[in-house]
């Protein structure tokens, strides 16, 4: 997965792409850390072109946001395609993650709105 | 053979104990579904299924460590599917782990890190079963999957703009 952030109104959007599976869960959670190392603490997690996420995907998307949590940072995941949005429902993650359907709704809930 | 009318393909995927191989295992996968006629959505379900069993074995099926093969086999017809997955690792029945219906309820700080894999495979998958037997971890599943699971819907959306 090449995952490269974007900055917008001191928002971190992290675009995902293709599978968030065991093969690329730590490279995904190294790369969130070391965003949170260097300060950055709002983030949108964009996953419009992630196809498939799994448990160890999900443990990624879990340690940010109870990092950011702890932390008063702040976390917004959107755009969840349909076996991303089925497997967040199916472990209970749309009622304890903030969620928004567009990219907008999240800089909206996330206070950087246009 | 009834049998082999029933589940007309019929793949074996030999994996090492690597994470690196769950890339292999899927376009393993994506391909039986390409032959037999799945939908995209129910060769992710399916690919769900098998990844969170094999990251199982591969994370704690060999704790002295080495190189170690898992045994996929899928037989598989347009409606429906039979996944059997083998490894010489040390006994574990996937099933006696897993309480994640107690997790669901958890808030965020008290959510623990995991313990959703077999969950997982218990909701999408049907008549699953473990047993050591021969020095090998034997885990079977199938799944029926609904008629319009089994329809092309990557027809429809290529009609789109």
């Amino acid at each position: 997965m090449n995952l490269v952030a974007t900055e917008w109104n001191g928002v971190t959007i992290l675009p995902f792409e293709g599978r968030l599976d065991g093969n690329n869960a730590t490279a995904a959670e190294q790369a969130f850390l070391q965003l949170l190392a260097e300060g950055k603490q709002s983030f949108i997690f964009d996953f419009s072109d992630l196809l498939y996420i799994s448990s160890a995907g999900l443990r990624v998307v879990l340690v940010a946001a109870k990092k950011l949590r702890a932390s008063k940072g702040k976390m917004v995941c959107a755009c969840l395609g349909e076996q991303v949005y089925d497997v967040f429902e199916m472990s209970g993650f749309t009622t304890i993650l903030e969620i928004a359907a567009t990219r907008e709704e999240a800089l909206e809930k996330i206070g950087a709105g246009a | 053979m009834l049998k082999d009318r029933q589940y007309p393909i019929d793949r074996e995927i030999k994996l090492f104990n690597r994470m690196d191989e769950l890339e292999r295992l899927n376009e393993r996968l994506e391909e039986i579904g390409s032959d037999v006629g799945w939908t995209a959505r129910a060769v992710l379900d399916l690919s769900l299924a098998c990844e969170e069993l094999v990251v199982n074995i591969v994370n704690y099926g060999f704790p002295s460590g080495g190189e170690h093969c898992i045994d996929v086999t899928i037989h598989a017809s347009p409606s429906s599917v039979e996944v059997k997955i083998e490894d010489g690792g040390i006994p574990f029945n996937p099933l006696l782990d897993s309480d994640a219906d107690a997790l669901l309820a958890l808030e965020l700080e008290d959510r623990p890190i995991g313990g959703l894999g077999i969950f997982f495979v218990k909701r999408l998958m049907d008549d699953i079963h473990y047993e050591y037997t021969g020095g090998l971890n034997r885990f079977r599943m199938r799944k029926q999957f609904r008629p319009n699971e089994s329809h092309d819907e990557q027809l429809q959306a290529g009609g789109n703009e």
